[in-house]
């Protein structure tokens, strides 16, 4: 085994101790070549000279050490939200940054846009219920004087009366109004005369539903 | 050799960094005290000067702070925050800033003596330890300052700190194949180095 090889065995096995394998390979390149034996000491020792040859010096105070450590600590924190703090204190205030005509403008145009914008809101939403009004009314007129209807039940304020077998000059429909308004298209008017009922009492013949 | 000393947190590291960005002013604190040594151990060996690594772990902790929010798994906080000190270390040179004065921190040398002993890193009775001079300490420091930044880096985490090969990778954003070829790089100048103590 050369020296180099026997090196790298020697540091691979120092470096894992515990590696059976490693230490029987040492062990037998010993075994087979005794000068290598003096080299694997001299790689033994030098490892427990490092570990051992230069302890740090027992002269350390390690409480007084400990004590500055945090005091560093300390001062450092601190001085770093002092920093901070003077930054801060630093920035220029934010008055001198604002052109504040120029903001006064600004905020007045809003308020004004804002107004106006409002306003035409109110206008639409009186458009919109003057709209639907004007709409319902005009299907309730629609509905009432529908043309060529069979006569239904009268409109408000309107009494109809039917006439049921009624004299073959008389017409068959009437209207009376009872308050309210007219309807616009009234049908022509027609009128019989109710004349006064004899002594004898109604005939047979004029009787009927009135 | 001893188990493989990881950095992957228990539940409680990312409890601590959800804490401490929610304000709680203790959390943070719990994460220095956890963190701090290995903080400075590996800003140490990677700069070879103590002061110097004083200085890379406070900045360290101060940049994982701010910067916590950015964590995605807090979890991962450990490896995390080796990979802020490996950066700073091995840049240290690079960005001379003004130098914090961090004599305080160190203990006088009675009170270093006590250190000493309650906190021995290593025992007597571990193979080369009676050789860890002042002289032999010096040497290896020069030794790693003379190794390229990933080869010192990868050195320093894995065979020093014994950080698992994965982590390592994660640290320094390569491959764990990259890790290996650079730890077996620097093995192999460290031991040429340090022939004579060898």
């Amino acid at each position: 085994m050369t020296r180099e090889a026997f090196e790298e065995l020697v540091g691979a096995w120092l470096a894992e101790p515990e590696r059976e394998d490693l230490r029987r390979r040492v062990e037998a390149a010993v075994r087979s070549e005794p000068e290598l034996a003096s080299e694997l000491a001299a790689w033994q020792r030098c490892e427990e000279l490092l570990r051992c040859g230069c302890p740090v010096p027992p002269e350390v105070d390690w409480a007084r050490a400990k004590a500055r450590i945090l005091a560093a600590v300390e001062q450092d924190a601190a001085a770093g939200d002092r920093a901070l703090d003077a930054a801060l204190r630093e920035l220029p205030p934010v008055d001198k940054r604002v052109h504040w005509p120029r903001v006064h403008a600004r905020v007045m145009a809003a308020l004004t846009r804002d107004a106006v914008a409002a306003s035409r809101r109110r206008r639409y939403t009186r458009v919109v219920a003057g709209a639907a009004t004007l709409l319902a009314a005009a299907a309730a007129l629609f509905l009432a004087v529908l043309p060529g209807e069979t006569p239904g039940p009268a409109a408000d304020g309107c009494v109809q009366v039917r006439l049921c077998a009624p004299p073959p000059d008389v017409g068959g429909v009437a209207y009376a109004h009872i308050g309210g308004a007219p309807p616009p298209a009234a049908p022509p008017e027609r009128f019989f005369v109710v004349d006064p009922m004899p002594k004898t009492g109604p005939s047979p013949e004029a009787a009927g539903d009135y | 050799m001893e188990a493989r000393r990881s950095t992957t947190a228990t539940p409680e590291d990312a409890e601590l960094v959800r804490a401490t960005l929610a304000g709680r002013p203790d959390a943070f604190g719990e994460l220095v005290e956890r963190y701090q040594r290995r903080a400075t151990s590996v800003a140490y060996r990677l700069l070879g000067n103590l002061h110097d690594a004083l200085e890379v772990c406070q900045e360290s902790f101060l940049r994982a702070h701010r910067k916590l929010n950015a964590l995605e798994d807090p979890s991962r906080f450990g490896p995390w925050l080796l990979r802020i000190v490996t950066n700073l270390s091995l840049n240290f040179r690079r960005s001379r800033g003004p130098r914090l004065s961090l004599e305080d921190c160190l203990l006088r040398e009675d009170e270093s003596r006590e250190e000493r002993v309650a906190d021995a890193p290593h025992s007597e009775d571990r193979p080369g330890a009676r050789l860890a001079g002042r002289e032999l300490e010096e040497r290896i420091h020069a030794g790693l300052a003379e190794l390229p930044p990933q080869q010192r880096a990868a050195l320093v985490l894995f065979s020093i700190e014994q950080l698992p090969q994965k982590d390592v990778a994660r640290i320094l954003d390569c491959s764990v194949e990259a890790v290996k070829w650079h730890v077996f790089q620097g093995r192999r100048k460290m031991k040429e180095f340090l022939a004579e103590h060898l």
